[in-house]
């Protein structure tokens, strides 16, 4: 059920009139979660049912996990933080890198000479396994290392596991965070509801009148980048940058929004990424809550208690290697992760000879150094192959020439930025848009004037389409 | 959330939220007014779906003539079928109510009902297989002849069309604003005549186009029935003669889906008052080069063969 359907218009006000119900009549806590995990295991039913099972699966190991760590100590409990670690690894690994892992070890071995004649297995990736079982190990992590209780009602922890407007694309909630708002009844305010509908508005403007719109250009480009000018290349990249933000950044926006009508507080996950003069500042403000998630268990866990530059260069390189590798079983995410680590690592050096900030020039050249880098190293990222890649990065400089299509999409990439713009360091709405030079009543009315526009985009644009896309980060 | 607010924060958020509402209101009344009153641009006066008015006019002033008949279908009709031929060999007015599959069986019906006479009509039914398929009260197509009509009663009636019609509205203003004029040399408004046969293609000359994937769509049962349930009771009922013939069809999904045409063809020759017309399947499965396009309209050659079947179908109909 995608955020952009009808049928998921349908659904979340039977959601939110159930929840409304409860809340002005019995006032249950338990009946409050079993209405959302109902709508939870609907909402992820809707694509394969039968992939429910994993979720619950997931769920009952980790609830069980949590629990004996809590009772116990010493080897005891660590062999339970194995078991969960090892349970949700293997879910994960089946499911997105078998294949991957198969096809390598074929070629490894027929190019060594021997003879590697099996068959493949065409395993489908269940939608959002790398988010929930990301969520639910850093659950058992945390019960481990007593950052965390372990969570006796398991009503409570399947809601957490699988609450539906995070549960395919995140943002990835920490239990200590999340599970706390299950224990209680969930109270919208007039406040969190009115922020939530400009945020569902708002991440629906991004999603289908720019990432959506800038598909079709991205996917023309991508397809025949062999005949492609190098310039028309160039905004290809840029097109695909934009687009996969859009994408992101709305599906985050939506599943906050959704979440704050509910009275359910999710963590921010964009944080206008692309207005960064660094690479690590980028990574700051870009998809936050998983960079938090590889930051808290994936880098702390391999520098620690090392202190030396090298350890620490290497630990962000392996993290990135590991960021990579999550995004997809392909040697071009690898390749992504691994150049944005050495690129942290190489910022991090210079930087810490020379500060950018006070002055703006350098600021810009800052920006324009990470913005240009990022969009470069997206090509890695959408390409089928490494080989790819590097054929539509070399064409970009050995058939360059000023494009002379595909610069409609442009259109959007400014509507991009000037969301940005007017969104900078205040990606939660609290405070509104950046237009306090209005004045407050006009910035009100203005404010108002571009979400109901915005809305209307939004419904031209889903009613003048055939089909509804999919969001990129569900195939991760 | 926070679990408490002060009640200032509340009534803030409420009027907020009351202001959202409204402007979305108001700006789209004011797109709506904006489509009410500023008159069609060129581009949009001789859109193909524009003919969907001049067969409704059609329709109306032809009401009460004697003995007439309408065939009914989505494009294939319009374009591979001629009611003048019809209309001289039968002697009897004949008129092509055929447009656009996508405009759904049941909303070109509806736009018809008022103007058909159940004492002296004979409605024959020729839905390509993709009318059948594509049957719904919804589709963009269908919202286009809303805006086209400036029709704000079946605007109320399918509320969905409303971003649609916003969204032609803002084309339109463009097209007022750039002088745009330039109209499709085939799918254009004057490109029917005077008896809703659409003529335009008639004098181009194109290659046969390519069927070696063509497939007739999967019809459900459900689909099937949309559109015999609402002949049935919606015309049949009324008392209009209804006489069901199969669209020409390319000869590859022919021999590709047999079955699938048998049984479409047994669940709406049931629609045929006083029984069915049996006919020759052969003579609706035609080769490439009868073909306009890759869509299932028939080129010059197709249509006369094809208005040759109808012609042998509506005689034997006739005759009983």
């Amino acid at each position: 059920m995608l955020f952009s359907t009808g049928t998921f218009w349908l659904f979340f006000p039977a959601v939110l009139i159930a929840l409304a119900a409860n809340r002005l009549t019995l006032r249950s806590v338990t009946l409050q979660n079993a209405i959302l995990l109902g709508a939870s295991y609907l909402f992820y039913g809707w694509w394969d049912w039968r992939f429910l099972g994993l979720i619950i699966a997931s769920t009952l190991i980790d609830y069980l996990a949590g629990l004996r760590m809590e009772r116990s100590a010493g080897q005891a409990r660590r062999r339970w933080l194995h078991l969960s670690v090892f349970a949700n690894l293997s879910i994960l690994g089946f499911f997105k890198y078998f294949g991957f892992f198969a096809s390598e070890l074929k070629a490894g071995l027929t190019a060594a000479g021997f003879s590697a004649e099996w068959g493949t297995l065409n395993i489908v990736l269940p939608v959002g396994i790398s988010f929930y079982t990301l969520q639910t190990l850093s659950y058992s992590i945390d019960v481990y290392y007593k950052r965390t209780r372990a969570e006796p009602d398991l009503l409570r922890y399947a809601t957490y596991v699988a609450f539906f407007p995070q549960l395919v694309a995140g943002p990835i909630e920490r239990a200590r965070k999340l599970i706390p708002q299950f224990a209680e009844l969930a109270g919208p305010t007039w406040q969190s509801l009115n922020q939530g509908v400009r945020l569902v508005i708002a991440g629906l403007f991004l999603k289908v009148v720019i990432a959506d719109n800038l598909a079709p250009f991205v996917d023309t480009i991508f397809t025949g980048y062999a005949t492609m000018s190098g310039g028309e290349l160039l905004l290809g990249a840029l097109y695909f940058s934009i687009q996969i933000y859009a994408d992101f950044a709305g599906y985050s926006s939506i599943a906050i929004g959704l979440a704050a009508m509910m009275g359910i507080r999710l963590s921010t996950n964009f944080a206008t990424p692309f207005l960064a003069s660094s690479i690590s500042g980028l990574w700051r403000g870009w998809n936050i809550t998983l960079t938090l998630f590889f930051r808290d268990y994936v880098y702390a866990e391999l520098r620690k208690g090392k202190r030396s530059e090298s350890r620490i260069a290497l630990a962000n390189i392996a993290t990135f290697f590991v960021s990579g590798l999550w995004h997809g079983a392909n040697w071009t995410f690898i390749l992504w992760g691994t150049a944005h680590g050495v690129l942290l690592v190489v910022e991090r050096r210079w930087r810490a000879a020379v500060s950018l900030d006070p002055i703006v020039w350098l600021k810009l050249a800052g920006w324009a150094y990470t913005f240009g880098l990022f969009l470069l190293l997206s090509v890695l990222f959408r390409s089928l192959d490494v080989h790819a890649a590097t054929t539509y990065l070399a064409r970009i400089v050995t058939e360059f020439s000023v494009p002379q299509s595909q610069r409609y999409g442009l259109l959007f990439v400014g509507l991009a930025f000037l969301i940005d713009a007017l969104w900078r360091g205040r990606t939660r709405l609290d405070k509104g848009l950046r237009l306090e030079w209005l004045g407050p009543v006009a910035k009100e009315w203005a404010e108002t004037v571009v979400f109901s526009l915005s809305l209307i985009l939004v419904l031209i644009n889903v009613a003048t389409r055939e089909e509804p896309n999919a969001f990129i980060y569900f195939q991760f | 959330m926070p679990s408490s607010t002060s009640s200032s924060d509340s009534s803030l958020a409420k009027r907020s939220l009351a202001a959202l509402l409204a402007v979305f209101v108001a700006l789209n009344l004011i797109g709506l007014s904006l489509w009410q009153a500023m008159p069609l641009s060129k581009v949009s006066e001789q859109r193909y779906l524009a003919a969907a008015k001049d067969h409704v006019e059609m329709l109306r002033e032809s009401k009460g003539e004697e003995g007439r008949i309408i065939l009914i279908g989505g494009s294939g009709a319009a374009f591979s079928i001629s009611a003048e031929r019809l209309s001289e060999e039968l002697e009897r007015p004949v008129y092509n109510g055929g447009i656009q599959a996508g405009i759904g069986f049941r909303n070109l019906m509806d736009m018809y009902a008022d103007h058909l006479d159940p004492e002296k009509d004979l409605i024959v039914l020729l839905p390509e297989p993709e009318l059948l398929a594509g049957e719904a009260r919804y589709s963009q197509v269908w919202c286009d002849v809303v805006f086209l009509g400036k029709d704000t009663e079946r605007l109320l009636g399918q509320p969905r069309c409303l971003p649609n019609i916003l969204h032609r509205t803002y084309q339109d203003v463009r097209h007022h604003m750039a002088g745009t004029d330039t109209v499709d040399p085939v799918y254009r408004r004057s490109g029917f005549n005077a008896v809703g046969d659409l003529t335009s293609h008639l004098e181009i000359d194109r290659s046969a186009p390519d069927f070696s994937a063509y497939d007739l769509p999967n019809l459900s049962g459900g689909q099937l029935t949309l559109f015999s349930d609402y002949a049935r009771t919606q015309l049949a009922e009324r008392g209009i003669d209804l006489l069901y013939i199969p669209a020409a069809m390319p000869k590859a999904a022919c021999r590709r889906s047999p079955d699938r045409i048998a049984t479409m063809i047994a669940e709406l020759e049931k629609l045929t008052t006083d029984g069915p017309v049996p006919a020759e399947m052969e003579d609706f499965c035609l080769a490439p080069n009868l073909f306009f396009d890759g869509a299932g309209h028939l080129n010059k050659g197709g249509r006369e063969l094809q208005t040759a079947n109808v012609r042998k179908q509506l005689a034997a109909f006739l005759a009983r």
